[in-house]
């Protein structure tokens, strides 16, 4: 089974493989104190695993079972995390706008050259 | 102002700034362009602007109006001239010109073209004016508003978005960075957190501020982190989160002005700059070299997943990297030159036009004739005689000399009043206020007609007679000239069957009021049919005179 899996959805599987199955309120509230997620942020990484197969969730109370073992899970590239985020993201528009695209290589090395004459 | 003002002068102020960013970038320091960027949001967003007598609409104001006078004027000589009106008009430079210009082609096609000229910057400033006063069609409005929705709506999605990705991020590990964050002199409490959705470090949140690293900086914590964490350090102390947001409430506001995006990305763009030379102030000018290599090590980052630039974010980025290393000390001539100048185009280009000009201009064309009786009165029929040099407008009543003058300066609405010991003071603001709304009625019913029009209805009855002494008095109409009314060249006073005119009022058309001695003076009314034709001029007394303009809401 090969579920990529981003750091944060880590962190709610971490607690999975930790105690055990637990409730998603449970789930939160580990994580409420440990990293400072709200109640909703927690729900949507665990529907995120959900998705991918990490995790199973049955009656009642919301309860959550780690479909797959600490040794299993690969960790997903952080480019696919970007490119989801910056992909759907409408934000583009106004990061063009801004002036955010990113440099070439080549450019940020003509650059470099730029500061090593200044100095 | 409409919006549609507020975008077009904002436009302005923005063209401005963009030419002074061009010129001066390099030499002024980067606070400067914070406050022109905020005067320019400030103008985009308030509906109201202080009116100032030097602001540069004014001006524009005051010089499209020379240029229409300037193209009536002509036109009233050259009516004269194919008129075969009397061609005697002393002093009077265009009609020699004219005359000459019989002879000389040239100087009537050039005359011709400076005429077709004026007329056109006239006509097209007209046209400008009547498009910006007047009110948009719904069809208009309704797209405006979608936009401005779209817009609004485009941009608070996005934010919930980013939002609700960014609560995924996890607390840094690394003990130096939180200890950092904690040692921090503001009030507000900064929180760092790794995120892996972001290559490059940047801060959001305004009060409680959060400085999110990417994961390998915050894990690694290369030799970058310092100049890092003291960059958006600088942002979160400068409330450049606010800065953005209000931009961008601005560009949603007026989305179909292109100068306010300009401003957008250039604004942005110079917060980068201020923060960066502050930044180097903190560390040490010997760090620069280090600053600018971190940058581009941290752009670098970025281009790992995708590694297309354009010229316009590598320009943007160069100018940063050059600003940094070559930013020098600003001396201290340099900021005063730039604070005076800054002061000076704000408050030139945020103020808004002068109100009351015609009026004003009224009474400055009077105090020129006491030298030469120019023909411009012509076209502002209002006709306020200037008393005294006061420069603010000053109501003085003197009851032994029984007259009344009203003179207008430059203070437009606000008026001071010299009232004789025996009114009542607490009745003079009102005087004053119901005289400068008077004027601006009259100006205002005036405003409508052509001046052309009055002209050449007083030419064209003027064209038999040339006056009761034979003069063509061209600061009178003709229609009063038949009746007997004559002005004194030199002293611009109106005289009437041999005696001076303290008080000529006709009825939605012309008032003078005059500064004469009361033993000769005579308060003529302008008695007209219902065609507009006069029927007579009425020699009152100076009560009744009063009465008549108290109802018409004037006061002397």
């Amino acid at each position: 089974m090969d579920v990529k899996l981003f750091d944060s959805e880590l962190k709610v599987m971490t607690v999975l493989w930790k105690e055990g199955d637990a409730t998603a309120k449970h789930i939160s509230d580990v994580l409420k104190e440990e990293v400072g997620w709200n109640m909703n942020t927690t729900y949507t990484l665990i529907k995120r695993c959900m998705k991918k197969g990490a995790i199973e969730r049955s009656e009642p109370n919301f309860m959550c079972h780690a479909l797959i073992s600490q040794e299993e899970v690969q960790k997903a590239e952080t480019q696919e995390l970007i490119d989801k985020v910056y992909d759907g993201s409408a934000d583009k528009l106004f990061a063009a706008l801004l002036g955010r695209k990113k440099l070439s290589k080549q450019q940020i090395d003509e650059l470099r050259k730029v500061v090593g004459e200044l100095e | 102002m409409s919006l549609w003002e507020m975008s077009i002068c904002g436009g302005i102020f923005i063209t401005v700034i963009v030419l002074i960013r061009g010129l001066f970038r390099k030499q002024f320091p980067g606070k400067i362009f914070q406050i022109l960027w905020l005067a320019a949001v400030l103008r985009l967003l308030l509906p109201v602007a202080v009116p100032w007598q030097y602001s540069v609409y004014s001006m524009i104001q005051r010089c499209m109006e020379e240029i229409s006078d300037c193209g009536s004027s002509e036109n009233i000589v050259q009516n004269e001239m194919f008129g075969n009106a009397a061609a005697e008009t002393e002093a009077i430079e265009e009609v020699s010109l004219t005359a000459e210009s019989q002879e000389n082609d040239a100087a009537v096609a050039a005359q011709n073209a400076w005429q077709d000229a004026a007329a056109f910057v006239n006509k097209s400033w007209q046209e400008i004016t009547r498009m910006v006063k007047e009110q948009p069609s719904p069809i208009w409005v309704c797209i405006y508003l979608l936009g401005a929705v779209l817009f609004t709506l485009y941009y608070v999605l996005s934010y919930y978005r980013w939002h609700k990705e960014l609560q995924t991020s996890l607390p840094v590990e690394n003990p130096q960075i939180q200890a950092w964050a904690e040692a921090l002199p503001l009030r507000r409490k900064v929180s760092v957190r790794q995120w892996e959705g972001t290559a490059t470090p940047f801060t959001c949140g305004v009060l409680r501020p959060v400085i999110l690293l990417p994961k390998s900086l915050a894990e690694e914590a290369p030799r970058q982190l310092k100049f890092v964490l003291a960059h958006e350090y600088m942002h979160i102390r400068r409330y450049d989160a606010v800065k953005k947001i209000v931009l961008l409430f601005t560009c949603c506001f007026h989305w179909f002005n292109p100068l306010v995006w300009v401003m957008c990305i250039l604004a942005n763009r110079d917060m980068e700059l201020d923060c960066d030379e502050h930044v180097i102030k903190r560390l040490g000018r010997d760090s620069r070299a280090d600053y600018a290599y971190a940058l581009l090590d941290m752009e670098e980052q970025r281009s790992v997943f995708l590694s297309w630039g354009n010229s316009f974010s590598k320009n943007a980025m160069e100018e940063r990297v050059v600003a940094i290393m070559k930013g020098n000390k600003k001396s201290i001539a340099v900021g005063i030159l730039s604070g005076v100048m800054t002061v000076g185009v704000i408050m030139a280009f945020v103020t808004s036009a002068f109100a009351m000009d015609k009026s004003q201009k009224a009474s400055q064309v009077y105090t020129d004739s006491s030298e030469t009786y120019d023909v411009k009165a012509e076209g502002g029929r209002v006709y306020v005689s200037k008393g005294t040099a006061g420069q603010s407008a000053a109501v003085n009543e003197d009851v032994e000399e029984q007259s009344v003058y009203v003179s207008k300066g430059t203070a437009g609405q606000s008026a001071a009043v010299n009232e004789d010991m025996e009114e009542q003071s607490a009745a003079v603001e009102d005087i004053s206020s119901d005289i400068a709304y008077a004027i601006e009625s009259t100006v205002e019913q005036y405003a409508g007609a052509e001046n052309s029009e009055n002209i050449a209805y007083a030419y064209d009855e003027g064209d038999a007679s040339e006056g009761v002494n034979g003069h063509l008095d061209l600061g009178l109409p003709e229609e009063y000239v038949s009746l007997g009314v004559t002005a004194d060249l030199h002293t611009g006073t109106w005289e009437y069957q041999g005696k001076k005119v303290a008080v000529f009022y006709d009825k939605d058309r012309w008032l003078l009021t005059a500064d004469v001695s009361p033993k000769d003076a005579v308060y003529l009314e302008v008695c007209r049919d219902k065609e507009g034709k006069i029927e007579q001029i009425k020699n009152c007394s100076k009560k009744e005179m009063q009465n008549i303009l108290k109802k018409k809401g004037l006061v002397f």
